[in-house]
C-alpha cells in the first residue's frame, strides 16, 4: 500500500434542523491500494459520508482530500480521479447501457473502451437493453461497470452488491480486489459483515455519525487467534473469571463467557484450568462478532 | 459541457419535434384565417371592440382596439401576444423547472456530479439547452411564417419576423429560466418553481392585458414582464428598452443567483 488517496480531518455534517450531528469529527484515511469497509446500522452516517467525499453536500466543519485535492474546492479535479457507485442506483431509464457508457465516457474524459468491454463481459451485462427494462441486478450491474470503467485511482461504493447474484458478487470482488493491485483505493460501504470481513483489508465502524473503531481485517490479533466460549457453574464464577486479567473477555452472560486467549492459548488454557467448566467451545472471531461488540444492546 | 448539450437535445429531440409540430399548426391555422377575417374585418372590429372591457384587452393584445384586417395588428393579437407566447410559456417552464428537478429528485444528478464537470457547467449546460429548444420552435415558426405569410396577404419584412419570432421565443424563455433559476438556487421543489413561474408569466399576462383597461392596476402592472412585451413594435423592428431590461435583467441576475446558490447547496 502507498500514499494517503482519502485523507478525512474532523468532517462534520449538521443537517439545517437537526440537533445532533449526522457526522461528527470523522477522522480516517485510506492508503492507495488498500479496501477499506465503511460499517454501520442505517442512518449511522456512512452515506453522509460518501456524499461529503463527493461534494454533493457541503461539510459543517472539518475537511476532506482525495489524491491531495479538497473534495470542495478542487472538486472537479478530484472528480477525475474518483469512480463512484450510489447506495440507490439511479440510471436513466430510456437510455440503454452503451449509450449512458459512452455519454459518462466522454464527461470522464478518459474512455478505456478496452476494460470496458471487459467488465460488460464479465458481468455478463446486457448493454443493449434500455436500463429501465432491466431488473434491478442487471441494473446494479450498469452501475457498477460505470464506476469501474475508467480504472480510477480512488473507487467509493456504496452498497455495491445490493440485488447482485453470488456469482456476479464474486465478479465484483475481483474486480475490487484487481483495483486495489493496480494501486486505487476502494472506500467501501456495507451492512453485509461477512463480504466486508472478505472484500476489506481494514474496516471502520461508525456509530451515531462517529467512528468508534478500525479494525485490521488481516490482524493475526483480532482474527487469527480462536474465541473461547466457556460455560461455568454458575453465575458468580462467570463473573470472577470475567474479572481476571490473563484473557481478553469479549462478553459475559449467565453462566458464559466468551473470551480470547490474549497472549498465548496456553496461558489462557492455563487459567481456564482453575475453573469448574460446564461446557467449552471454540471459533474464528469474525466482522460480525466486532459489530456486534459495538452495536449491541447497550453499547 | 457541450456533451451534457448535446446529450439533453438527444434525450429532448422526440419532444421537441411535436413541439415544433404544434407551434408550426397553431400558426399555420391562424395564418388561413387571416383572409376570411381581413374580409370581414370591420364586423369583427366591431364584435371585439363591444366585448367588455375587461375581456377586449384579453383578445386585442391588451390595446383598448383593435384592426384585425391589419396584417401586422393580426399578427399581433392573434398569434404573437398571446397563442405562440403561451404555449412557449409551457413548454419553457416545465423544462426550465424539471432539467436540474428532475434529475434532482430521480438522483440521476448524481452521476453527473460524480464526474469532472463543475456545478456551474451543468448549469450553463442546461440553461444552454432550454435555450436551443425555444429557439428551434422560434426559428421553426418563422420559417413558417416567412414561407407562407405572403401567400394569405401577410408581408411582413424578414428581418422583422425573424426578430419577433427570436424575441418572443427569448420572451417566453425568461419565465423556464426563472423557473431554472429558483430550482438550481433555492432547492425550491419543481412543483413549486414551475408554480412561481407559472405566477409570473401567466398571472402577469392577464395583468398586462387588463391593464389599460382599468385605473387601479397602472403602477403595479409596471412590475409584471409581461407589460413590456410588445409585440407589434418588434414586428416593427422596433425592441422596447423595458423589454431589453427585463430580459436582460432575467438571464444576468438569474444566471448570478443560479450560480451561486447552486454551487455550494446540498443535493437532495
Amino acid at each position: 500500500m502507498g500514499d494517503t488517496s482519502i485523507d478525512i480531518q474532523k468532517l462534520t455534517k449538521r443537517y439545517p434542523g437537526s440537533q445532533t450531528p449526522a457526522l461528527d469529527k470523522l477522522t480516517l484515511h485510506v492508503q492507495a491500494g488498500e479496501v477499506y469497509g465503511f460499517l454501520g446500522a442505517n442512518g449511522a452516517g456512512k452515506t453522509t459520508t460518501i456524499r461529503l467525499l463527493l461534494n454533493f453536500i457541503q461539510p459543517t466543519s472539518g475537511k476532506a482530500s482525495i489524491m491531495g485535492k479538497d473534495v470542495v474546492a478542487d472538486t472537479v479535479t478530484v472528480k477525475k480521479h474518483v469512480g463512484y457507485l450510489s447506495g440507490e442506483i439511479a440510471l436513466w431509464p430510456k437510455v440503454t447501457g452503451n449509450e449512458m457508457f459512452s455519454y459518462l465516457g466522454k464527461l470522464q474524459s478518459q474512455v478505456k473502451t478496452d476494460y470496458l468491454a471487459e467488465l460488460i463481459r464479465r458481468f455478463e451485462a446486457d448493454p443493449e437493453k434500455p436500463i429501465g427494462e432491466l431488473s434491478k441486478g442487471n441494473r446494479q450491474k450498469i452501475g457498477i461497470i460505470q464506476a469501474l470503467m475508467h480504472q480510477p485511482d480512488v473507487l467509493i461504493l456504496d452498497e455495491p452488491t445490493s440485488g447482485l447474484d453470488p456469482l456476479m458478487q464474486e465478479v465484483f470482488y475481483s474486480c475490487v480486489r484487481e483495483a486495489a493491485q493496480r494501486g486505487a483505493a476502494v472506500f467501501v460501504s456495507s451492512h453485509n459483515l461477512a463480504e466486508a470481513q472478505r472484500m476489506c483489508d481494514r474496516v471502520g465502524i461508525i456509530k451515531h455519525g462517529r467512528l468508534i473503531h478500525e479494525q485490521d481485517i488481516k490482524d493475526d490479533e483480532a482474527f487469527g487467534v480462536p474465541v473461547f466460549r466457556v460455560v461455568l457453574k454458575n453465575e458468580a464464577a462467570a463473573k470472577k473469571l470475567a474479572a481476571q486479567s490473563v484473557t481478553k473477555v469479549i462478553s459475559q452472560e449467565g453462566p458464559v463467557v466468551t473470551l480470547q486467549p490474549k497472549t498465548s492459548i496456553a496461558t489462557a488454557l492455563k487459567e481456564l484450568s482453575h475453573y469448574d467448566i460446564a461446557g467449552f467451545t471454540t471459533q474464528q472471531l469474525n466482522l460480525e462478532d466486532e459489530f456486534l461488540e459495538y452495536y449491541g444492546d447497550g453499547a | 459541457m457541450l456533451n451534457v448539450i448535446v446529450w439533453e437535445l438527444k434525450q429532448r429531440r422526440s419532444a421537441i419535434f411535436w413541439w415544433v409540430v404544434g407551434s408550426l399548426v397553431m400558426t399555420a391555422v391562424i395564418l388561413a384565417l387571416f383572409p376570411s377575417i381581413r374580409d370581414k374585418a370591420t364586423e369583427m372590429n366591431q364584435v371585439i371592440n363591444q366585448l367588455p372591457k375587461e375581456l377586449r384587452g384579453l383578445k386585442t393584445g391588451g390595446a383598448n382596439s383593435v384592426d384585425v384586417g391589419d396584417p401586422l395588428q393580426f399578427l399581433n393579437s392573434q398569434l404573437f401576444y398571446a397563442t405562440l407566447p403561451i404555449m412557449w410559456i409551457i413548454l419553457s417552464i416545465t423544462r426550465g423547472a424539471g432539467t436540474l428537478g428532475r434529475e434532482e429528485s430521480s438522483h440521476t444528478l448524481e452521476l453527473l456530479l460524480a464526474r469532472p464537470l463543475s456545478r456551474g457547467a451543468l448549469l450553463v449546460a442546461k440553461a444552454t439547452e432550454l435555450a436551443i429548444e425555444l429557439l428551434i420552435v422560434g426559428v421553426a415558426t418563422f420559417g413558417l411564417l416567412a414561407i407562407f405569410g405572403p401567400m394569405f396577404d401577410i408581408h411582413v419584412p424578414t428581418g422583422h419576423l425573424l426578430f419577433t419570432c427570436i424575441m418572443t421565443a427569448l420572451f417566453s424563455l425568461s419565465f423556464g429560466y426563472l423557473a431554472l433559476v429558483l430550482h438550481a438556487a433555492s432547492r425550491l421543489t419543481k412543483r413549486a418553481a414551475t408554480a412561481v413561474a407559472v405566477a409570473i408569466g401567466f398571472g402577469g399576462y392577464i395583468l398586462a392585458s387588463l391593464s389599460s383597461l382599468t385605473d387601479w392596476l397602472k403602477y403595479p402592472v409596471k412590475f409584471v414582464p409581461y407589460h413590456y412585451f410588445e409585440p407589434l413594435n418588434l414586428l416593427d423592428g422596433k425592441l422596447s428598452t423595458g423589454l431589453a431590461i427585463y430580459l436582460a435583467g432575467v438571464f444576468v441576475l438569474g444566471s448570478v443567483i443560479a450560480y451561486m446558490g447552486f454551487r455550494r447547496r446540498d443535493i437532495e
